[in-house]
């Protein structure tokens, strides 16, 4: 994949920056990413091969997404993305039918980590790049959720 | 040459009207659909269906398509509107055009075939659809999204003479072909609890078994 088609498909990223931190792939998803995980899909589609947890609807509204993180990562729902010492914070993005389509993690540094769908993962210092309308079918939305975790002592 | 066929979605007739766009005076039949009204005059849009260029407004609640390389071409051989309505085709066109057309009392697609789609073959098609689908899917992580894109359900209402090229493309790629695999022959080779990519090895090696790779 190249930077040009990763700029094409998210525009504000050219004006915003952004930085390759790995390879393209398709065995994980962003949804996996935010949760360090690099080596499932999860998926609601009733398939072997994508993971999604049996006690979950086979959904991806928002109340089964924060279900999802809150069983898989101990995350649970807070007001902003601000920074803040000591936690660990994720923000889904909502596209008009009320579907989350993306989950983007933020970093140490402050700045946020994404999965592309099958392609590469960025660093991007706004969510905002990634936001769009929330119209078409491969329309992001925008960020409608933040949840958060305290980081475990190391 | 094209041939056009003119379907209305909430059917007032089942008839279609046929015209040669190069010859009208030569339509094989003719079918008047004056319920139409000025539906029919405002349809400006054009979208050149599997090639994935869209051209115009399509909000009129008509659409002209032009299939092109990438529609499986028996379908068209023997066209008629009932089984066209049955078919994963038609149910593309629906989901592209949604609530656009649901807005419209007397909606109308027109289909343009062009004479020369007859000789696509399945390779030409599935190439064809396979970019299109990756162009238009690549940034989602939805599965369902992905699976459920108009020109992946195309890919996969070819059926059987799809596997092998489905197959050459998962091997290079190992995109997600696994679920169109899966509609397609009936089979699922992989085990539960197995990630992704561990699902695509037990497919691959399933293709190898059956000699589509």
């Amino acid at each position: 994949m190249s930077a040009q088609e990763i700029e094409s498909d998210f525009p504000k990223l050219v004006a915003d920056g952004w930085t390759e931190t790995s390879k393209e792939s398709a065995e994980y998803n962003c949804f996996a990413f935010a949760l360090h995980d690099d080596s499932d899909w999860y998926s609601p589609l009733p398939l072997k091969g994508y993971y999604w947890p049996d006690n979950l609807p086979r959904n991806t509204a928002l109340p089964t997404m924060i279900e999802l993180y809150r069983n898989e990562g101990g995350f649970s729902p807070c007001d902003d993305g601000d920074f803040e010492n000591g936690f660990e914070k994720v923000a889904f993005f909502i596209n008009e039918k009320q579907n989350v389509t993306h989950a983007a993690r933020q970093k140490p540094s402050g700045a946020w980590t994404s999965k592309l769908g099958v392609m590469e993962d960025i660093e991007h210092p706004l969510l905002t790049s990634l936001e769009d309308a929330g119209i078409k079918d491969d329309d992001y939305g925008k960020v409608g959720q933040f949840l958060k975790r305290p980081i475990p002592a190391s | 040459m094209q041939r056009t066929a003119r379907i209305p979605i909430e059917a007032r007739t089942e008839r279609a009207a046929f015209v040669d766009r190069d010859a009208p005076e030569i339509a094989e039949e003719q079918e008047a659909y004056c319920d139409w009204g000025d539906v029919w005059e405002v349809a400006k849009a054009e979208w050149f269906f599997g090639v994935g260029t869209k051209l115009g407004d399509l909000s009129k609640g008509a659409e002209r398509y032009y299939p092109a390389a990438s529609i499986h071409s028996n379908l068209f051989c023997d066209f008629s509107p009932e089984p066209f309505r049955e078919s994963v085709y038609w149910k593309s066109f629906k989901a592209t055009l949604g609530s656009r057309l649901e807005a419209h009392d007397s909606p109308v697609v027109e289909l343009v075939f062009p004479t020369s789609v007859i000789s696509f073959t399945t390779e030409e098609a599935f190439k064809a659809l396979a970019g299109q689908w990756y162009r238009e899917t690549r940034k989602l992580s939805s599965a369902d999204q992905i699976v459920l894109h108009p020109a992946y359900q195309m890919i996969i209402g070819m059926g059987r003479e799809a596997l092998p090229f489905i197959f050459r493309e998962l091997k290079k790629t190992r995109g997600h072909w696994i679920w169109a695999l899966a509609m397609i022959t009936r089979e699922d080779p992989a085990q539960a609890g197995m990630k992704f990519k561990e699902a695509v090895d037990s497919w691959l090696k399933w293709g190898e078994d059956n000699g589509f790779i």
